[in-house]
């Protein structure tokens, strides 16, 4: 059942304490991703630890604007870096949260899945055709953007890598009910 | 003359559980300082959520009755709604504090009331000048006693008639517990009033007009009964030495006082906040290196052993157990690889402890005796304890002190830090001064 | 630390101003066409530099721009490749400095006074004060593990157990306390919107020098 009544103090904490885990694991994997010179290599390692947490936020507030609300302060502050990453991170989010307004938000396991899937794979692939533009208008060379090569391995491994930041995201949204630190009703 | 606060047959019951509170009554008459007291899990700290309005509001539950400020009924008011009759310092006042400085704080509060820019700036003035708190230091570099008094005056900025304090000495030294008492007293000569929830009720209790305690549920008056008796008897300490240290120092401070420790001892280490005791346990732990001297545990030099391994032999309890509950019961927390099972159920019936329930649904004090079992579980031959007596109400410290009593007779060495005196009472522990 | 004079005026610009230049600042680093546009552009912003506390990835950069010149001089000519290396520090100067020479106050401040959703501006609020303690939170976790004999760096399988879920426990129960903690210090998401602060000298000052750089820029662009 999706909840209709609006926004409360505590949903706007609770998304910025997932934001803050989201910032952590950029923080861990970032220094690792820049030594790994694969385009969207930065979405994958972060993926599956980011997933976590947007998992658990859309488990407690499942509304639609969940994903946006998490994400959106993370775009803002890393916008502080470079506005280029602002947009990285929210124009996927903004995908995200107008395919799953279709199935009024992430009241479900699955759905979480799906929302998950969608932002991650938009983010990778995103990334990837973002580096493959730049990299070509820099060099000058003609590599074509849509590259099947490219774009196929890059969309299987964020497929991956989403639903493993889901499957251990439904875990701990499993324990934090167990412990009765959760309430989702 | 009119009382303050009227609470009338209040019951409280978390969703689905017995009543915490059963026809609670309590009247408050304006500049009084109240004292509630009461074991971990009494319902004490319920009370005052209760009458502050976070319970139910953001804990569930129901609650019935009546709670009156004066003629204004409150039961309907949220938290913020009573913000205009009363203050509230909740026990970990880092959760209450948003901004960079001292001024920025006190601002964010009184920007909340929407006060006009001049009377801001007075009040701001007058809260800073009646706590005696600098302007522009950053909140990072504020001790807890300091972070407290500024909470304070951002809460009595607001000028509310009542002030509700929950657990304010938990983590204070000695010298920053009486600052935080004479400015309570301060407050009640001009008629605000004060209701403190606390454990530490020996603080209190001879400034207090009113004491009582939560037992099952009810407000009684008085203190509750002391539960720790008969002190230890004194540690038979051995010829073989557990610690050793020569010159230790850890950054910019001043060496550590030399200290031989045998086996079978109990030392309790003391000081101000910042003194250093919470870095002498680290180093000793071996999370922390020393930056000069030579540390030696059971007669071997420390130097190059790393964390998991001295980890064999020496065990630190934190001061916060939510740091070291990593299972998914308590059960699976004591029952550790390598730890023998009947020891495991000795230690968990002597903790009463519930084994199926998940570590972090357990009460604080309850998490507190897990985080020691799981340490003892691993039977080392030190174990180091930082200020793990806070919050307990005297049954649970009962139940810890008596095994760390134990620890200490069959060949364990204790050493501890704590700002509560009965715990050096009880254990007959030797008193060891730290100042950095 | 002391600033010079001309620091503590820029900290005094109107972060919103900044705000607007660092974008601009972005749209002209992908859409200039000239190297000397760009070079003008880039100018400017080293200047801007020189008011800043001191970025510790500056000489990673040089170097990086360094070597990608080199790279690059394989590709195309010599205006090109002073073109992309000046691209890629436009792109990636405003920013920094713009935070770097702005309080996180006056962030927050300017960003409510924008009327952003009070979801962003909280979360930018909370983020900025709680990650600190949060990661100081992680830091003990990663401690316990080692008092109990278990270094997550050799047993990067049990870092989901040992790190992350209590972790997570305590963000969770960090986030119930601070509601409730907003609440009693007043805050209100629904109260109005805090009035803009008042326009200064600094923010003139800092307007006329922009705009004396666009009309530089737009000089450079179209006339080459």
């Amino acid at each position: 059942m999706v909840k209709t009544f609006s926004w409360q103090l505590k949903d706007y904490v609770f998304a910025a304490f997932m934001a803050m885990g989201i910032l952590l694991a950029a923080v861990v994997t970032q220094p690792i991703a820049q030594i790994i010179p694969i385009p969207g290599i930065r979405t994958i390692l972060w993926a599956p630890l980011a997933g976590i947490f947007l998992t658990l936020g859309m488990a407690r507030l499942q509304r639609p604007g969940t994903v946006f609300l998490i994400l959106g302060p993370v775009g803002l502050i890393l916008g502080l870096i470079n506005p280029i990453i602002t947009l990285v991170l929210l124009v996927p989010a903004l995908v995200t949260e107008l395919v799953m307004a279709l199935v009024a938000g992430y009241g479900s396991r699955t759905r979480r899945f799906w929302g998950n899937l969608i932002y991650f794979e938009a983010t990778v692939l995103g990334g990837v055709l973002g580096t493959v533009t730049g990299l070509t208008a820099a060099f000058g060379i003609n590599v074509p953007v849509l590259n099947p090569w490219l774009l196929l391995p890059a969309g299987s491994v964020a497929g991956l890598v989403a639903g493993l930041g889901w499957w251990l995201g439904e875990r701990v949204v499993a324990q934090l009910q167990k412990a009765g630190k959760l309430d989702i009703g | 003359m009119e009382p303050l606060i009227t609470v009338r047959d209040l019951t409280f019951r978390y969703r689905n559980q017995p009543p915490v509170l059963r026809g609670v009554n309590l009247t408050v008459q304006p500049g009084a300082l109240v004292l509630i007291a009461g074991a971990t899990g009494s319902g004490k700290s319920t009370l005052l959520n209760c009458l502050a309005g976070i319970a139910p509001t953001h804990t569930g539950g129901e609650l019935t009755g009546l709670i009156q400020c004066k003629d204004i009924v409150l039961n309907e008011l949220g938290v913020r709604e009573r913000g205009q009759y009363l203050g509230v310092v909740l026990q970990n006042v880092e959760t209450q504090l948003f901004t960079e400085t001292i001024t920025e704080e006190l601002n964010f509060g009184l920007e909340n009331l929407n006060l006009a820019p001049a009377v801001l700036v007075q009040t701001r003035e007058r809260a800073l000048h009646e706590l005696d708190l600098p302007h522009d230091r950053l909140l990072k570099d504020l001790s807890a006693g300091q972070k407290q008094r500024l909470v304070l005056a951002c809460v009595l900025a607001m000028g509310q008639p009542l002030l509700l304090l929950d657990e304010p000495f938990a983590y204070l030294d000695p010298r920053s517990c009486e600052q935080l008492l004479a400015l309570l007293i301060q407050r009640t000569q001009t008629g605000q009033t004060v209701v403190v929830v606390e454990h530490r009720t020996e603080l209190v209790t001879r400034y207090a007009t009113h004491c009582y305690h939560v037992h099952q549920g009810r407000l009684q008056p008085g203190l509750p009964p002391p539960v720790i008796s008969e002190p230890l008897p004194s540690p038979q300490s051995q010829p073989t030495l557990t610690v050793k240290t020569t010159g230790l120092a850890y950054g910019p401070h001043p060496p550590y006082p030399d200290l031989q420790v045998s086996q079978g001892e109990r030392v309790l280490l003391q000081g101000a906040n910042g003194s250093g005791k919470t870095t002498l346990l680290r180093l000793l732990s071996g999370l922390v290196r020393p930056t000069q001297g030579k540390l030696e545990i059971l007669g071997q030099d420390t130097h190059r052993i790393s964390v998991a391994v001295l980890a064999r032999t020496v065990g630190l309890v934190l001061q916060n157990p939510n740091h070291q509950l990593f299972a998914e019961s308590v059960q699976e927390e004591i029952f550790q690889p390598g730890v023998d099972p009947a020891w495991a159920r000795t230690l968990l019936e002597r903790l009463n402890l519930p084994p199926a329930q998940h570590p972090q649904a357990l009460s604080q004090g309850q998490k507190r005796r897990l985080a020691l079992g799981a340490v003892l579980a691993r039977r080392p031959r030190l174990c180091l304890l930082d200020e793990i007596t806070v919050g307990q109400d005297p049954e649970s410290l009962s139940l810890m002190l008596k095994l760390l009593g134990e620890f200490t007779t069959t060949g364990g060495t204790l050493m501890l830090t704590s700002h509560d005196p009965q715990v050096a009472d009880y254990l007959q522990a030797r008193v060891v001064q730290v100042s950095n | 630390m002391k600033l010079w004079a001309p620091a503590v005026w820029f900290r005094q610009v109107n972060p919103l101003l900044k705000m607007i230049f660092t974008l601009l600042a972005l749209a002209l680093a992908l859409g200039l066409k000239t190297w000397t546009a760009m070079a003008v552009l880039v100018g400017f912003l080293l200047l801007l530099l020189l008011l800043t506390p001191r970025l510790p990835w500056l000489g990673w950069l040089g170097l990086g721009l360094l070597g990608g010149g080199a790279v690059l001089t394989y590709f195309t000519d010599s205006a090109g490749v002073m073109l992309t290396i000046l691209r890629v520090l436009a792109i990636l100067l405003p920013a920094p400095v713009l935070a770097g020479t702005t309080p996180p106050a006056d962030l927050v401040r300017a960003l409510q006074t924008v009327r952003l959703p009070v979801g962003l501006v909280l979360g930018v609020v909370l983020i900025w004060r709680f990650l600190p303690l949060i990661r100081q939170e992680s830091e003990r976790i990663w401690e316990a593990n080692l008092l109990r004999g278990i270094d997550l760096k050799r047993h990067p399988r049990l870092i989901f157990s040992g790190l992350f879920v209590p972790l997570i426990f305590r963000m969770v129960s960090y986030a119930d306390e601070v509601t409730v903690g907003l609440e009693t210090r007043g805050y209100d998401p629904q109260a109005p919107h805090r009035p803009a602060r008042a326009w200064r000298g600094a923010d003139t000052v800092f307007c006329a020098l922009v705009g004396v750089l666009l009309v530089s820029i737009g000089g450079w662009e179209w006339s080459h």
